[in-house]
C-alpha cells in the first residue's frame, strides 16, 4: 500500500478470513451451515441404524459394532452435537425471521449464548448415552 | 439457481415452515435415539413397531430429509460455481429422496 498524503498503514482492510478477527455472529453463520452439512452425513447415518434394524440381529450388530467403536463414537458425538447446534441457532434463526433478537448487541450474546449451551447439552446427551450405558468411554 | 422470485419464497418459506416442524420432532428423535444406546435389537423393533413412534420417526424422516435438500442446495449454489453446480444440485436431490424412501420403508418394514 502506497503512503499518501494522510499515508497510515493502518487502515482496515476488507475481511481475510485466516487473519480475520471472526465477529460471533459470522462463526455462528458459518458454523449453522457447515453443521447443516455435516447432518446430511448424519442422515446417512440415520438411514444405516434404520436399515440394519430393519435387516435383522447381524446387520444390527455390525451398526452397534460401528458404533460404539471410539472411531464410530467421535463420529456420532460431532452428529450429535451439529444436530444440537442446528437445532438452537435454527430457533434464534426463526425468532429472527418473527422481527426480534436482531440487534447487533443481542445477536452477540445469544450467539455465545447457543454455543456454549450447544456444547453443554451434546456432552451431556453423550454422558448419558456412553457413559451411563456402559459405552466404551465409560 | 435463477429461480424465481416467487420460487426463492417459497423456498423460504418451506425452508422454515420445515425447521419449526423438527424442532420438536428433533427433540423427540434425539430423546428416542439415546434412550435406544446399547439396546438390544428386539427392545429398537418394538419401539418402532409402536404406531405413534413409528408415525413420529416417518415425519421427522420426511421433514429432515426436505430441509436438507432445501438447505443443502442454498450451499451448492452460493459455493460451487461452473462446471459441477447443476450435476450436483441434481445428485442433492436424488441423494434426499433416497434417504427419505429408505428410512421410510425401513421403519414400514419393522412396524408393518
Amino acid at each position: 500500500m502506497p503512503d499518501g498524503a494522510k499515508g497510515s498503514t493502518a487502515r482496515p482492510l476488507s475481511p481475510h478470513l485466516q487473519i480475520y478477527r471472526w465477529p460471533i455472529t459470522m462463526a455462528t453463520s458459518i458454523v449453522h451451515r457447515a453443521t447443516g452439512v455435516a447432518l446430511a452425513g448424519g442422515m446417512a447415518f440415520l438411514a444405516w441404524w434404520l436399515i440394519a434394524a430393519a435387516a435383522g440381529p447381524d446387520a444390527y450388530a455390525n451398526f452397534e459394532a460401528a458404533a460404539g467403536h471410539p472411531i464410530g463414537g467421535a463420529v456420532l458425538f460431532g452428529f450429535v452435537w451439529s444436530l444440537t447446534y442446528h437445532l438452537l441457532n435454527g430457533v434464534r434463526h426463526l425468532v429472527w425471521d418473527l422481527g426480534y433478537g436482531f440487534a447487533p448487541a443481542t445477536a452477540e450474546r445469544t450467539g455465545a449464548f447457543i454455543i456454549a449451551l450447544s456444547i453443554l447439552i451434546a456432552v451431556a446427551i453423550f454422558w448419558t448415552g456412553y457413559v451411563a450405558a456402559g459405552g466404551p468411554f465409560s | 439457481m435463477n429461480q424465481s422470485g416467487k420460487a426463492a419464497t417459497t423456498h423460504f418459506l418451506h425452508q422454515r415452515v420445515s425447521a419449526a416442524l423438527l424442532v420438536p420432532l428433533a427433540i423427540w428423535f434425539l430423546w428416542a435415539a439415546l434412550s435406544m444406546v446399547g439396546a438390544e435389537h428386539r427392545v429398537v423393533l418394538a419401539f418402532l413397531a409402536r404406531p405413534l413412534n413409528a408415525a413420529l420417526t416417518i415425519l421427522f424422516v420426511l421433514a429432515a430429509a426436505y430441509h436438507m435438500a432445501l438447505g443443502v442446495r442454498v450451499v451448492i449454489e452460493d459455493y460451487v460455481h461452473g462446471g459441477a453446480g447443476p450435476a450436483l444440485l441434481v445428485l442433492n436431490k436424488l441423494f434426499a429422496l433416497t434417504m427419505a424412501l429408505a428410512c421410510t420403508l425401513a421403519v414400514l418394514f419393522i412396524a408393518w
